[in-house]
């Protein structure tokens, strides 16, 4: 009952209060088979003992044992010294370690042995010190998996954070670069790092960002929807506020733009706030290529993406409603091969529709050695068979694939989610109401989007005059280095020009 | 507040009387490509035909559906139509609208009103009238080729030219000139490859058909419009065609009143065969051949005081201060002016060198 008044997350700070002793850290890490003990001499001296706690599997034994215990054991002044003494000299250099931390809350404690660190006990102390001797054991560097890289770097996040953030210093190695630290996550306590270009981001995002994480108070973070979705307040749209990227040079070159980088442990990705519209539609590679070639690119993307989220839809306004204004000979076409189908075309182009996600579905679960091959016997053979069993006709597979392909192009995954959930519903209208259903669609689609906002900054922001400040930059295109002087207003960032 | 003011706004548009668009499925739909339109005022004769049309993925070839129906009015007939098929008839895509010569003098306008107020067809429809017959003996005449596809190549292969008229050009000038002319098509029995064939251009006064004008006439029209076709002159030893044309008019007024119209035809001629031996005498006779075409057209035109090429607006044009003057006589004025020509002829060479000759 008591817990049920206090709501679902009852919160106890500190974690555990009791005092700071060998007895508790082991009542704490009872059960757990991986925790360890070990009594060591101080100096040779069987009277001078000294007790070393860790979780193996965490610590790394190599420095354990060369670091820690070797000199603990071999170096003959900490027999011969008196207890005080003793302690300062193995706070201060006696073991090779950096990390050293003094600790006097069990809290602190607990967290260090989970982390990786070793902890010291003397006895008749009350504090403790913790070794930084934690295993490194993690994925390498490699290349980007979802965004591939033709011209330019081909690292990318990994799962640990301070990797993550030693490549992101490697690019940035301006002193200004500030890394706050929070942890999220009672059970997961997972370290989330906000960064900024101090002088360049706002202020005010920034601590936006800080607040928001501070907030945050749930289990564990095991996913990227456990910060996306509690960092944002977009839980009624399908469309993504936060980017993110896998790439630390796109990451750097958010942060250069005033954006607020978030990085997570155990997730190897970067998220930029705030996310406008526009930031979906960019590439890594668009500063790559010669200015003219990334802005046709660009706007190809815009094309694709009004194709995917219109064809279906005006497909089935105008062979449904409106069938003069198809050109004749199409209009015959259509007509030909649709007198052998027994569906309407509203119902061809939906079930065409999920039948594309449902293939598509297949293959993301499949492993990939089959899952390529089922996805195109999927599509030929399935689609083949469709037309020449009449039950689909083969301009609707046609539409169907268009705008599916289409969708593919869009560089983020989430937008292109979004995307094929607003097509679906503007064929449902376009099936009611025909163009006239699909323009209250779009309309219904533009004022959605016009009332989303990421971090205070309006979706529509690059289009629009909505956060009050001049964008001083086209956002279709990717003009010429030389003439982006200036950041984006949007953001408000605090310095506003880039370059001479 | 939104909430209730979009629900408040769905009930105020469903009180417009505006209702969703039908739907209808295309796979039982007949397409019509081409209307034709007979008969005196108060029992017309309305004719649907579809073309050649194809069936099934393979695109198998079926016969056009040629239906023809009678009414007091156009709506009535059609109406009657779309009870005679197996598919639903569509409308949408007529492009051509055929009219009997009985019901060109009687007068188009009904037609045209029909077709502003349709929603089905368009003001893009092309019209054509049917000399010395019916738009359905036409349309019958040319079922087995399809009169939408003998239609479309007499447009683009047609030896006096290219002067198509839709819907929505018919009546601008007819309101802005109070005349129009309409290609004309005839029926040839046992003509191959088709019996339907051109047959220059009806004058249109005040709706209803006044004149017919073929062979040189409709030549004369065709150059005082800038659209000579592909009719090609003997010239001694060479063969030349008119590429380019264009009619200047200036009016000469007097006491108000425009006396006088000079009309200035600039050509541009190419040799499509044989030797040029003198450039000028060659020109000089183009000039007098196509001048005199261009002066008898207009004068026909005087006789029946139809301004369907839109000379008044020229000269208004030509004469800016004095516009409304020009416009207001115009209707008197027509019939009486005295036509002055001159013409202007510029040969292409065989190198791309222009020669000129000099006016007269």
């Amino acid at each position: 009952m008591q817990q049920r008044e206090q709501g679902p997350h009852p919160r106890q700070d500190p974690r555990f209060p009791q005092p700071l002793t060998l007895e508790n850290l082991e009542g704490i890490f009872a059960d757990c088979a991986d925790f360890r003990r070990r009594e060591v001499c101080l100096g040779g001296d069987l009277e001078r003992r000294a007790v070393l706690c860790y979780v193996d599997g965490m610590a790394r034994g190599e420095r354990l044992n060369d670091y820690v215990l070797r000199p603990l054991a071999q170096d003959r002044t900490l027999a011969q010294r008196d207890p005080e003494e003793v302690w300062a000299l193995l706070e201060r250099g006696a073991l090779y370690n950096l990390g050293v931390q003094r600790r006097t809350e069990l809290d602190g404690v607990v967290n260090d042995v989970i982390r990786g660190s070793c902890v010291l006990f003397l006895p008749g102390r009350g504090d403790v010190l913790t070794f930084s001797v934690a295993t490194e054991e993690k994925r390498s560097v490699g290349e980007p998996t979802n965004e591939p890289a033709v011209k330019g770097a081909r690292d990318s996040f990994v799962e640990s954070l301070r990797t993550n953030t030693s490549l992101v210093r490697r690019r940035l190695a301006a002193p200004e670069l500030k890394v706050w630290e929070q942890m999220v996550g009672r059970q997961s306590l997972t370290n989330v790092d906000v960064v900024w270009l101090d002088g360049i981001a706002d202020p005010a995002m920034v601590k936006r960002v800080q607040e928001r994480l501070e907030a945050m108070d749930i289990d564990g973070i095991e996913s990227a929807g456990d910060l996306e979705e509690y960092l944002t307040d977009g839980w009624h749209s399908p469309f993504p506020l936060l980017p993110y990227t896998q790439r630390p040079d796109r990451f750097c070159r958010g942060l250069l733009d005033g954006r607020v980088g978030i990085l997570c442990d155990g997730l190897p990705m970067g998220w930029l706030a705030p996310g406008t519209l526009a930031e979906f539609f960019k590439t890594g590679q668009d500063r790559s290529y010669h200015w003219m070639v990334a802005s046709a690119l660009s706007l190809v993307r815009y094309a694709c993406m009004a194709l995917t989220l219109l064809l279906p839809g005006l497909y089935i306004a105008l062979v449904t409603f409106h069938p003069e204004a198809i050109p004749v000979r199409l209009a015959e076409s259509i007509a030909a091969a649709k007198q052998e189908v027994p569906f309407s075309t509203v119902f061809e182009v939906i079930i065409m529709l999920l039948a594309f996600e449902v293939l598509q579905e297949a293959g993301l679960r499949l492993p990939t050695p089959i899952g390529a091959t089922v996805s195109i016997l999927g599509g030929l053979v399935v689609g083949n068979a469709a037309v020449q069993a009449h039950i689909v006709s083969p301009a609707v597979l046609i539409a169907v694939a268009i705008a599916g392909v289409a969708g593919y192009t869009q560089p983020s995954q989430d937008l292109a989610g979004a995307l094929r959930l607003w097509r679906l519903l503007l064929a449902v209208l376009a099936s009611l109401a025909g163009v006239f259903g699909l323009a209250m669609g779009c309309g219904g689609l533009i004022c959605h989007l016009a009332r989303l906002e990421s971090f205070g900054v309006p979706y529509l922001a690059p289009f629009t005059a909505g956060a009050g400040v001049e964008s001083h930059r086209p956002n279709l295109i990717r003009p010429p280095l030389k003439t982006l002087k200036w950041r984006d207003g949007a953001k408000h960032t605090r310095n506003r020009r880039n370059q001479r | 507040m939104r909430w209730k003011l979009l629900a408040l706004a769905v009930c105020l548009s469903l009180l417009t009387g505006c209702a969703l668009p039908r739907s209808r499925e295309m796979g039982e739909t007949a397409l019509m490509r081409t209307l034709g339109v007979d008969g005196p005022a108060g029992r017309v004769t309305a004719t649907l035909s579809s073309g050649w049309r194809s069936k099934g993925v393979q695109g198998d070839q079926e016969p056009p559906l040629v239906l023809s129906a009678q009414s007091p009015s156009i709506s009535g007939a059609v109406l009657a139509m779309r009870g005679m098929s197996d598919s639903q008839v569509f409308c949408g895509h007529v492009g051509q609208l055929l009219l009997g010569e009985e019901l060109a003098c009687d007068g188009v306008w009904e037609v045209l009103e029909y077709v502003c107020r349709s929603e089905e067809l368009g003001l893009g429809t092309q019209l054509w009238l049917v000399q010395g017959g019916e738009a359905q003996d036409a349309m019958e005449a040319a079922k087995d080729q399809g009169v939408d596809r003998r239609l479309s190549a007499i447009q683009a292969n047609g030896e006096l030219g290219r002067l198509v008229c839709t819907v929505g050009e018919t009546i601008t000038a007819l309101l802005e000139d109070g005349s129009a002319y309409l290609p004309a098509l005839a029926v040839e029995e046992g003509r191959q490859p088709s019996p339907l064939t051109e047959r220059g251009y009806g004058v249109l006064k005040d709706g209803a058909l006044v004149l017919w004008l073929t062979d040189e006439s409709a030549r004369g029209l065709e150059l005082a419009q800038g659209r000579p076709g592909r009719e090609l002159l003997e010239v001694g030893d060479a063969v030349v065609r008119v590429e380019r044309s264009r009619l200047g008019c200036r009016p000469v007024l007097e006491d108000g009143k425009v006396r006088e119209l000079k009309l200035s035809l600039e050509l541009t001629v190419s040799v499509e065969q044989g030797i040029v031996q003198d450039p000028e005498v060659l020109c000089a006779q183009v000039e007098r051949e196509e001048l005199r075409k261009v002066l008898d057209t207009v004068a026909l035109l005087q006789d029946y005081g139809a301004d369907c090429l839109g000379l008044g607006r020229r000269a208004a044009l030509a004469c800016p201060l004095r516009s409304r003057q020009i416009l207001d006589g115009w209707a008197e004025d027509f019939p009486e002016l005295e036509l002055r020509g001159s013409c202007h002829a510029v040969l292409g060479g065989s190198h791309g060198e222009e020669v000129e000759h000099g006016r007269r």
